[in-house]
């Protein structure tokens, strides 16, 4: 009895063990996906996922359309306070700024129709006439002054762009004037009212669970870490039949797999923010476009500059030869995207043409870490994934950086707690972050400037403060690019800053859904608009 | 006649013996409920950063810290936080969410929970029969090939985690065929019977790594009940083989697969946990999992009580039905 129960056992082991190879051989064969693709470079993505085009039909009204974002447990209506790319999403179709950037970086109008200088502590701004709350009421004078003053006040993280701005003596001159005085003249006044983090809210709105607001949709239901809940906004005064939508809802789904399962079932009509991983998964299925927003983000490695070893600006810059930016693009990437030269703004209008691309080059790198008495240097990067690449982009590192006898020591933390001050940020070493399509002009105050409020690097330079404060005062253009580009040069040869790459973003729509060109744009500051051009073809 | 029995030890025994032992279990389970809050309150405080990290925003200034800390009562001491918070819980009152817009958190918790009941129900109402007919079905042929084969398949299954089970079925079901959603997208507090449909991949996904233990203990009793000797004189008095396996084997089986059931029901709860969060599945779980990350440690404290006191109350019923099963149990309370 003993023995044949030995070798039951056996046989059930023998056969458990092969249904386990097999269930192991289906799920890895579930997980993969359509094969690698090598495709590389910012026309090769732009031109395979351009946006659908609807072939002559004009925009139809009418529709649902349900969104499949990101999200998290600290989903926030409070667009002063937006934390998230989804809260940008959900913010920005409900709530309209001054003015707005064009893909080229240039300044346009939106709730604002102009500003002008009356002398250089003084503006005027118009305000768009005929526009109204989602209520119905008036957009006046009066809901600009409260925005502003409860940005100021509040020391929301708009006040860091808008430091030039007197607020108790900002006021309204009429319905349609604001009268705007500066503390010291700054002629990028119109940017910083672009921000994304400067929208427009109603007089005295302090509830955001469903807010009053002038986008294109308005709230219906909010449940923070769920979903938001929009409708058509009939008193929208985008002209031309928008929104085309009656319906917008925003699902958080936070695992990217989830979101695109979710769209390819059909559950879900967009899913937004797809990695380049999803690409091999989801660029044969008939039924979804997948569409690239070129150069989306920008991801980089920060160095603390008033610490050994990166206080030697020879480190610094044996540093960035030491990684390999093509290999990083093409590993943390697949390709998708393009190399950057570590100025913010690659490709804007006001970007210094004249930088000359760094390449990886270790025999130099090492030979700068020689002169500076460091050679075989040794140091930790920390940081937690909270955005795709940086974990295939610190191993590339880590390994480029040898050739430059460069020991990197990888300090892997949770997700969470790569912008937790508690947890080291501010105070790191090394470290990662993405800049969301952050010009220049606009990343300077908020992390470039002494004293700026995201300490990264701890950049701390009166002659860039000083470059950059001339570009913010000057009142000529031409004068105001010739300060830029020399801030952008001292920055490039200086900064604690490794800007490897312009990585492009994907999001894949159902075959019906068009409209998107605008969703689909050049990210630029965090803009995240363009619902209200969306629209469903029939038949599809 | 006082109705008291006396134990050979000379001990009284008491007068409704079940009684008394569900009332002792009852007072622990409330003594250990409030251990586990006050160890899962001081845990938390150990993770870096608080809640006003999280809804502050990028780059908050200090003073804006500070007023939102104040807001939140998170610069309180925390020993009386903690009494706040267990004061405020023994009146029904959990607090507010410190990150989710400040909602309710007893409401909320409450809806999530009856989404993972009616989850894990779903799957509890699969399990036990499929354990049952099949366990029985192997028990009763222990030996044989087609036992192998049945035992095999089971360890197989049981051996392939949840997550790979569920990946597995979201491709094959959700995503190619196209049969069944393969994400829970509805409303939480409308519940998943508002979308039915939605409930069966994560059904199935607990059904079948929940099936594995409890028909393993099945067959094992069964087999072991087939070959003792009442089994074996009622076939010799020529009692038909389906009565001996309905009136002696599974009688006499019937304690250790009420265990195996409580076991399945306590393994269901840290299944839940992971499905929901595989099939973005509004429940305790997943809420738990936002609620770590957010350092809402209001709502953490309250689905970690709720978690417990789920998983004392199957541990009493389990003890309780065991108890029932069997009088020699109840002969020594």
């Amino acid at each position: 009895m003993r023995e044949s129960s030995a070798v039951s056992t056996v046989r059930h082991l023998r056969a458990a063990t092969l249904v386990c190879l097999c269930g192991l051989i289906l799920t890895l064969a579930a997980c993969g996906g359509g094969g690698s693709d090598k495709k590389t470079g910012p026309k090769a993505a732009a031109a395979e996922f351009a946006p659908p085009k609807a072939d002559g039909a004009k925009p139809v009204p009418g529709g649902s359309l349900s969104v499949a974002v990101r999200g998290g447990p600290a989903d926030s209506m409070d667009p002063a306070v937006a934390n998230s790319t989804s809260d940008y999403f959900r913010t920005q179709a409900v709530f309209d700024r001054l003015f707005q950037f064009g893909t080229d970086g240039s300044v346009q109008p939106m709730l604002a129709e102009s500003i002008k200088d009356d002398d250089p502590l003084h503006w005027t701004l118009k305000l768009r006439p005929g526009v109204k709350w989602q209520s119905g009421a008036a957009f006046t004078a009066d809901d600009v002054v409260y925005s502003l003053r409860r940005i100021i006040k509040g020391q929301l993280v708009g006040s860091i762009g808008l430091s030039a701005v007197d607020i108790a003596k900002t006021k309204k001159v009429d319905d349609l004037t604001v009268s705007i005085v500066l503390k010291h003249p700054d002629y990028t006044i119109d940017q910083r009212l672009a921000d994304v983090y400067v929208a427009i809210v109603r007089d005295g709105e302090k509830d955001f669970k469903k807010p009053d607001g002038t986008g294109p949709f308005m709230v219906k239901s909010f449940v923070p870490g769920e979903r938001a809940v929009m409708t058509r906004n009939p008193h929208y005064w985008g002209g031309g039949g928008k929104p085309y939508l009656q319906g917008l809802t925003f699902v958080n789904l936070p695992d990217e797999q989830a979101r695109v399962n979710a769209l390819r079932s059909g559950q879900v009509d967009l899913a937004m923010t797809l990695p380049p991983s999803m690409v091999p998964v989801t660029r044969n299925d008939p039924k979804i476009n997948l569409v690239a927003q070129p150069g989306l983000d920008a991801p980089y490695i920060y160095l603390r500059m008033d610490t050994a070893p990166f206080k030697d600006n020879r480190v610094r810059t044996a540093m960035k030869l030491a990684l390999d930016r093509e290999r990083c693009l093409k590993v943390a990437w697949l390709g998708y995207g393009q190399v950057a030269n570590d100025v913010f703004g690659l490709g804007l209008a006001d970007y210094d043409k004249s930088l000359p691309q760094r390449k990886y080059d270790p025999a130099k790198a090492k030979q700068l870490l020689k002169e500076a008495g460091v050679s075989n240097l040794k140091v930790t990067l920390s940081y937690g994934p909270s955005n795709p690449g940086m974990t295939e982009c610190g191993q590339v590192f880590q390994q480029s950086a040898k050739a430059a006898g460069i020991t990197i020591k990888i300090h892997r933390l949770p997700e969470t707690d790569n912008y937790n001050p508690e947890a080291g940020f501010g105070s790191r070493q090394m470290g990662f972050d993405t800049s969301q399509g952050g010009s220049f002009s606009w990343v300077a105050p908020l992390g470039l400037l002494t004293g700026a409020p995201i300490q990264e690097s701890h950049q701390a330079s009166p002659e860039f403060d000083r470059l950059f404060r001339n570009y913010e005062q000057s009142r000529d253009s031409a004068e105001r690019q010739k300060w830029l580009n020399a801030a952008q040069q001292w920055f490039w040869n200086n900064s604690g800053y490794i800007i490897w790459g312009y990585v492009d973003q994907f999001f894949g729509a159902r075959k019906s859904v068009v409209g998107l060109d605008k969703l689909a744009r050049r990210l630029l500051n965090s803009q995240l608009n363009g619902f209200e051009d969306v629209w469903v073809k029939k038949g599809q | 006649m006082s109705g008291v029995l006396v134990r050979p030890s000379g001990e009284r025994r008491p007068h409704r013996p079940l009684v008394a032992f569900t009332a002792k279990r009852l007072a622990a389970s409330v003594a250990l409920l409030l251990v586990v809050s006050a160890v899962t309150f001081f845990a938390v405080q150990l993770l870096p950063g608080d809640a006003a990290d999280a809804v502050a925003g990028r780059s908050p200034s200090p003073a804006r810290l500070a007023a939102i800390r104040n807001e939140l009562g998170l610069d309180k001491p925390l020993l009386q936080r903690y009494v706040d918070w267990v004061g405020g819980a023994a009146h029904g009152d959990f607090g507010r969410s410190l990150t989710s817009m400040r909602v309710e958190v007893g409401p909320m918790v409450a809806q999530r929970l009856r989404n993972s009941l009616e989850l894990a129900g779903l799957a509890l109402l699969l399990i036990v029969p499929l354990a049952l007919m099949i366990g029985v079905a192997a028990g009763t042929r222990a030996g044989r090939k087609s036992d192998h084969a049945i035992s095999a398949s089971v360890l197989g299954l049981a051996s392939v985690p949840d997550f790979a089970i569920g990946a597995l079925l979201t491709y094959g079901f959700g995503v190619q065929l196209g049969w069944f959603p393969p994400v829970a997208i509805f409303d939480a507090d409308k519940g998943p019977f508002s979308h039915p449909s939605v409930l069966v991949l994560p059904v199935a996904t607990l059904t079948l790594t929940g099936i594995g233990y409890g028909t393993r203990i099945v067959r094992a009793s069964v087999a072991e009940a087939m070959q003792s000797d009442y089994a074996v004189m009622a076939r010799l008095n020529g009692i038909p083989e389906r009565v001996v396996v309905r009136r002696y084997a599974l009688r006499n089986a019937l304690a250790p697969c009420l265990q195996a059931l409580g076991i399945t029901c306590l393994t269901l709860i840290g299944g839940v946990v992971v499905v929901e969060v595989l099939f973005n599945y509004p429940g305790v779980g997943q809420l738990a999992l936002d609620a770590t990350l957010g350092r809402d440690f209001t709502t953490l404290l309250a689905v970690t009580i709720v978690i417990a006191a789920v998983y004392l109350l199957i541990n009493l019923l389990t003890d309780l039905a065991i108890m029932l099963a069997s009088p020699k149990l109840r002969s020594e309370l």
